[in-house]
């Protein structure tokens, strides 16, 4: 009896072992790949695609190629735009400025208001004329605020341009054809102080109109409005 | 006679659950030493019909038949020469021999007892 024990359990043993190398084996075998066959044709065939392959993997290099060539043009031709967009900004800059001396924009900024009016009190025995504005006074107002580096200069309200002319008919004056009675109203856009100061000179403009018998009126403004010219051709 | 038979399904069992993979070189010694365990199997089957049977050496036959191949076919690796077959040889002609012997006994057998009941 103890030895059919033992004999049963040496037997359970090895064929515990056996049995393990056996499915072991077998699935190893099942799971490791398998070598293919390949008969003549299939061979034919596989390098018949093997060659598309190659042949599409060229193509695509060189599309890739292309690709890039015509994204750095792309590139380029944005660049380009943007330049061209910076010009065309430049050129509207400069334009709105052009149009700003011209008068065809309206404008706004500091500078100085001048009233001139004919005197109040004409003594009878005098000649009227010594005692009322003359369009000499314009011109030496303007030329003054001009010259004392006065952006824009308006004469009651009408913008004075580089050919404007001023004309004396009878007791009104003439700005580009416009007439303006007194009391004139001429503003000046410009550095306020300087102009201020350059009309206030001893023996300065507004010394002389004084001495003509004018009365001038001269206040800094730190914001004055001109509006645009009525007609570009004006 | 049912632990045998267990133990045979726990082998199978845990053979076809071990997920690990051995690296290709080795498959040669698996395949040695199954050869191995199903020769040594066969000749206890042989040893058990001739009546001859001994579980010494039925135990040391199964394990030292399986480390002499997988010395064979180690030694055969190192030399360069394939040295696994000649235990692959060995242990097949040795499979076939005790096969026929088995054939040849149990046929035997069966004629025996049929020419007595003749």
């Amino acid at each position: 009896m103890k030895r059919r024990k033992g004999k049963s359990i040496i037997l359970s043993l090895v064929l515990l072992v056996s049995g393990f190398l056996v499915s072991y084996s077998y699935q190893l075998t099942k799971s490791s790949p398998e070598m293919i066959q390949l008969n003549d044709s299939q061979w034919e065939k596989e390098y018949f695609y093997q060659q598309q392959l190659l042949d599409m993997e060229k193509k695509n290099k060189q599309l890739r190629e292309e690709l890039k060539e015509k994204r750095k043009n792309i590139q380029d031709i944005e660049n380009e735009m943007a330049d061209r967009e910076q010009v065309v900004a430049d050129f509207v800059e400069r334009k709105k400025k052009l149009q700003m001396l011209n008068g065809e924009v309206p404008i706004q900024g500091e500078g100085v208001e001048i009233v001139l009016r004919d005197a109040e009190y004409i003594p009878d025995e005098e000649q009227v004329n010594q005692y009322i504005v003359h369009e000499s006074h314009i011109h030496s107002v303007v030329n003054e605020l001009l010259s004392a580096g006065a952006k824009a200069v308006a004469i009651n309200g009408q913008r004075y341009m580089k050919d404007s002319y001023i004309a004396c008919t009878g007791p009104v004056i003439t700005v580009d054809g416009v007439q303006h009675p007194a009391p004139f109203v001429i503003t000046a856009i410009g550095d306020a102080e300087v102009l201020y100061s350059s009309l206030n000179l001893t023996q300065g403009v507004v010394d002389q109109l004084r001495s003509d018998n004018v009365d001038v009126e001269l206040s800094k403004e730190n914001q004055l409005e001109m509006k645009a010219r009525l007609s570009a051709e004006g | 006679m049912w632990l045998p038979l267990l133990f045979l399904i726990i082998g199978v069992t845990l053979g076809i659950l071990t997920d690990i993979r051995i690296p290709d070189a080795y498959s040669d010694y698996l395949s040695i030493a199954v050869l191995a365990a199903f020769d040594t199997l066969l000749g206890g089957i042989r040893a058990q019909l001739e009546k001859n049977f001994d579980d010494t050496v039925f135990l040391t036959g199964f394990f030292f038949n399986i480390t002499l191949a997988a010395v064979l076919a180690f030694i055969g690796v190192q030399l360069g020469v394939d040295l696994y077959l000649a235990a692959v040889f060995a242990f097949g002609v040795r499979l076939f021999r005790n096969l026929a012997m088995i054939r040849r006994m149990v046929i035997d057998q069966k004629l025996l007892t049929k020419f007595r009941k003749k």
